[in-house]
Parts: structure tokens; C-alpha cells; sequence
């Protein structure tokens, strides 16, 4: 058998050694890379998500802001004035005609008794508790109830798809978007039928609120606060708003929202 | 006992591990590509067997052995190949590579029909040795390019490419020797010694894939 060149095999040696090393080195800059990239990248969302948490804290802020100007609004314009009224009623009771009297204080109890409903639905509209307790879809029905009782509309509540319990702060935003639509509608809209749909699929939560009030050109009038405040609570949730209005025509609000990360932190709460 | 043989029965012994593991496994829900892998444990273990029954018995033929394992080898790099292909099936220039890559097993399979023994068949086996080890860079360079949402310590396809690319690399040059070894005589004796280095690079693999089993008990993120 012929003798091997010792040369050859310290060559050899020397090159495998070599590629070995760097084999190891390439793997160690790949891995270091990756590590220093996915520790940017984490670092990247913890300080969205921190921002997310503070954008959301400030509307939660607006919201309750907006909330105390209603309920100071509401308690005004209509509960005051029931009662200055019922006040009124009984600081000039007739004690002389007793028919008179009678017809006063029935009225004055009758103007009390509406004050003390207003006030109550007030509270309840206010009040996140059903919502929290009940989920969205509830909270809204009790909404559309409340509004049907006024007897100048004709609202319709539908939901479809596998329903899925978002956040509750989540929840919580959706249901002051479709309080405020329905405020614009009453406030503006002129309309007497409501439609409220609800759509969930997988990846997509859909909310279309849609009147047949008198609608206007979204080219020529300014968005009020009110549409710009659901524009904002919708980007908020990471959504989109599409307004579609027209002249004489009505208006349709449709928000849709992806079910991930935050919003779709599905819940087992046991009431809903 | 000479090294060699030490490490091709230490190696028969990884690979046989890694085969229990697979079975281990079998019904635990896994990504597609496993059937690649498990195709690989067989082939690795039919491999070794084939390296065991020439070493040791006589009756066994030379050339046919040389035969088996021209083709189990070819199977197995096409295995390793349709795995990082399936794997790369959103890279930019995944076409080109898969082209090319059933160019050379076209070529590889003529070349074993008409020349099995011959040292030249060792290009076209290169080559494809060669276009792997550009799918695993392509694999590493996707991996810095995309999101860096995985661990990878947890991540089953990492811890296969790893292997792959390692052993392939350490692999290549060694087999590019072959027509050196058979040119100048001398070296023949240390031919052994030489493909024991290539034989530790597939204990590396196979513990790799071991490994990349392992991390099935972890949720994946592809």
C-alpha cells in the first residue's frame, strides 16, 4: 500500500477545521441577527401596544366627557324642564277650585313620573353594566328597545355569523360607535326607520347602520363631531368606516373590524 | 474495533433513534413536511445497512452495493430538496431553483442507469448537493427577511434546515475529493478516515431532526 503525504492530511485537517468553523460562524451570525431582529421587533409592539393602551384610555376619556355633556344636556332640556314645569304647576296651585287643583297635581305627578323614566333610561344608557354583563348584541337590543318605545321609529336589530365576544373595553367602543350613529340619526337624520346589522366571520366583525332619513352629499358637508368621533373610535380599533350617504337618500354607517390580537380576545364569560 | 466503523454503527444507531421518535410521533399532528423527513430515517437507516452489510460480509456485492447507494442517496437528496422546496414555495426565486433541480435528478438518474461506478457520476451529485445548500441559504435569508416572530430554538423546520445545511456543507467538499482520491493512489487509505468526517456531519443531521421532532411538543409557528 502506498504511504499517505503527511502534508495531505495536515492540509486536510486544516481545511476541515476550517470549514467547520465557519460553518459554525455563519450559523451563530444568522442566529445572533435573527435574535437582535425579533428583540426590535418585540420591543416594536410592546411600545404599539402601549400606545394603542393610551389612545384607547384617551377615548375612553372623550367618551365619558361626551357622556357627562348628554346626560348634562338631557337632564336640561328635558328632565329640568319637566320638573320647573311640575314646579311650576304646584307653586300656583288654585286652593279655592278644587278641580283645579286636582287637574294640577295630576299633571305635575304625571310631568314627575316621566322625569323619573327619562332619568332612569338615562342611567341605563349610560351605564356600561348591561353591556359588560350581557355582551354587545344585548346591549344594543336594549338600546333599539329604548328607541322603539319612543314610537317615532321603526328599528330593526340582526345579527349573523358565529358570534364572538371581543374585549370588553372592545365591546365597549362598538357600542358607543352605534350610540353615536343613532344619536346623528335622531339629532340629524329626519329618518323613521333604523336598521342595525351585525355580521361576524372569522377574521371580521361588520357593523352596518343604515336610516332612511334625509341623508347628505359626503363630497360637500364637512363631517360633524359626531361622525368624526366614530371615525376615530373606529381606527381606534384598528377597523375601517365607510359612510355611504346621498342626498333625500339616507345614510349607512358600516364599521368593520378585524377579529385578532386585541379585539378578538374571545371571552367565556358565563352571562353572555 | 477501527474508528470508522465505530462511527458508521454509532451513526446507524442515531438514525435508528431518530426512526423511533418519528413512530413516536406518528399521530401527533405535525406539518406536511414530516413525510419527507420519515421518507429520509429510511432511507438513512437502508443507507447504513448498506454500508454494514459491504463492510462486513463478502458475498455482498461491490457493485451492487455501490448501486443501492447511489440511488438511496439520490432518493434522500430529493427528499431533503422537496422539503426546503415546499418550505421556500413564497420565495422570490424558488422557480428558477426548482427547475434546475429536476434538471439534476434527470441527469443523476441517467447517469447512475448508464455509469453507476464510475467517479464522474460524482458531479451531477454535487451539483445537487450544491442547489440544497442554496435552498437553505434561501431559507436562512427568508428567515431574516420576514417577521422574526419564531423561537427558534422551538422551531422544528429551523433545527432541519440547520442540520441540512451543515451536513451538506461539510459534505460537498468532501465528495468533490473523490476524483482526487481515485487519481493519486497514496491517498486511497485515507478515503475512510475522509468519509468518517462526512458520516459525523449525518449524526449531526439526524440528531437535528431528533431534535426538530422534540419540538412538535412546542405550538409551531412556520
Amino acid at each position: 500500500m502506498s504511504k499517505t503525504s503527511p502534508e495531505f492530511i495536515i492540509v486536510f485537517i486544516i481545511f476541515s477545521v476550517l470549514l467547520i468553523m465557519t460553518l459554525v460562524v455563519f450559523l451563530t451570525v444568522i442566529i445572533y441577527r435573527y435574535q437582535q431582529k425579533q428583540n426590535a421587533y418585540f420591543k416594536d409592539i410592546e411600545t404599539l401596544k402601549t400606545s394603542h393602551q393610551n389612545t384607547l384610555l384617551q377615548s375612553q376619556l372623550e367618551i365619558q366627557e361626551q357622556t357627562f355633556e348628554n346626560i348634562s344636556r338631557e337632564i336640561h332640556d328635558n328632565i329640568g324642564q319637566k320638573l320647573t314645569l311640575a314646579k311650576l304647576h304646584l307653586n300656583t296651585l288654585d286652593y279655592v277650585n278644587k278641580e283645579k287643583i286636582t287637574l294640577q297635581v295630576n299633571d305635575s305627578i304625571s310631568m314627575i313620573s316621566e322625569a323619573i323614566n327619562d332619568l332612569s333610561d338615562i342611567s341605563r344608557s349610560m351605564s356600561s353594566e348591561i353591556l359588560l354583563n350581557n355582551g354587545f348584541i344585548k346591549a344594543l337590543e336594549f338600546e333599539a328597545a329604548q328607541l322603539q318605545k319612543s314610537g317615532m321609529y321603526k328599528i330593526s336589530l340582526s345579527a349573523s355569523g358565529n358570534t364572538i365576544f371581543m374585549e370588553a373595553a372592545t365591546e365597549l367602543v362598538l357600542f358607543r360607535i352605534a350610540q353615536e350613529a343613532i344619536n346623528n340619526i335622531i339629532k340629524h337624520g329626519q329618518a323613521s326607520v333604523i336598521d342595525i346589522r351585525l355580521h361576524y366571520n372569522t377574521v371580521l366583525f361588520t357593523m352596518a347602520i343604515t336610516d332612511n332619513g334625509k341623508g347628505f352629499n359626503i363630497d360637500k358637508n364637512v363631517p360633524g363631531t359626531g361622525l368624526q368621533n366614530i371615525k376615530k373610535r373606529t381606527a381606534l380599533l384598528k377597523g375601517t368606516c365607510i359612510i355611504t350617504s346621498a342626498e333625500n337618500n339616507g345614510t349607512q354607517i358600516k364599521i368593520e373590524i378585524p377579529l385578532y390580537e386585541d379585539n378578538a380576545t374571545i371571552q367565556t364569560h358565563p352571562g353572555r | 474495533m477501527k474508528l470508522h466503523n465505530f462511527i458508521v454503527y454509532f451513526g446507524t444507531g442515531i438514525i435508528l433513534i431518530a426512526f423511533f421518535v418519528a413512530i413516536a410521533f406518528t399521530k401527533s399532528a405535525k406539518p406536511k413536511y414530516y413525510k419527507y423527513i420519515f421518507a429520509v430515517i429510511i432511507l438513512g437507516l437502508l443507507i447504513s445497512m448498506n454500508t454494514i452489510l459491504n463492510g462486513n460480509f463478502k458475498f455482498y456485492n461491490f457493485k451492487v452495493s455501490r448501486i443501492l447507494e447511489n440511488c438511496i442517496s439520490l432518493f434522500q437528496s430529493i427528499m431533503f430538496s422537496l422539503f426546503l422546496i415546499e418550505h421556500l414555495k413564497k420565495s422570490k426565486f424558488i422557480q428558477p431553483l426548482k427547475s434546475l433541480f429536476y434538471l439534476l435528478i434527470i441527469v443523476e438518474i441517467i447517469l447512475i442507469i448508464v455509469q453507476a461506478i464510475n467517479h464522474s457520476y460524482i458531479y451531477p451529485r454535487l451539483s445537487l448537493y450544491f442547489c440544497i445548500i442554496v435552498l437553505t441559504i434561501f431559507y436562512f435569508r427568508d428567515l431574516l427577511q420576514n417577521k422574526p416572530t419564531l423561537i427558534l430554538a422551538n422551531s422544528s423546520v429551523f433545527w432541519i434546515v440547520t442540520g441540512i445545511f451543515f451536513s451538506f456543507c461539510i459534505s460537498f467538499p468532501i465528495y468533490s475529493l473523490i476524483p482526487f482520491l481515485v487519481k493519486h493512489t497514496e491517498y486511497r487509505n485515507l478515503r475512510f478516515q475522509i468519509f468518517s468526517i462526512v458520516n459525523i456531519s449525518l449524526i449531526v443531521l439526524y440528531l437535528t431532526i431528533i431534535k426538530s421532532y422534540l419540538c412538535l411538543k412546542h405550538p409551531q409557528n412556520l
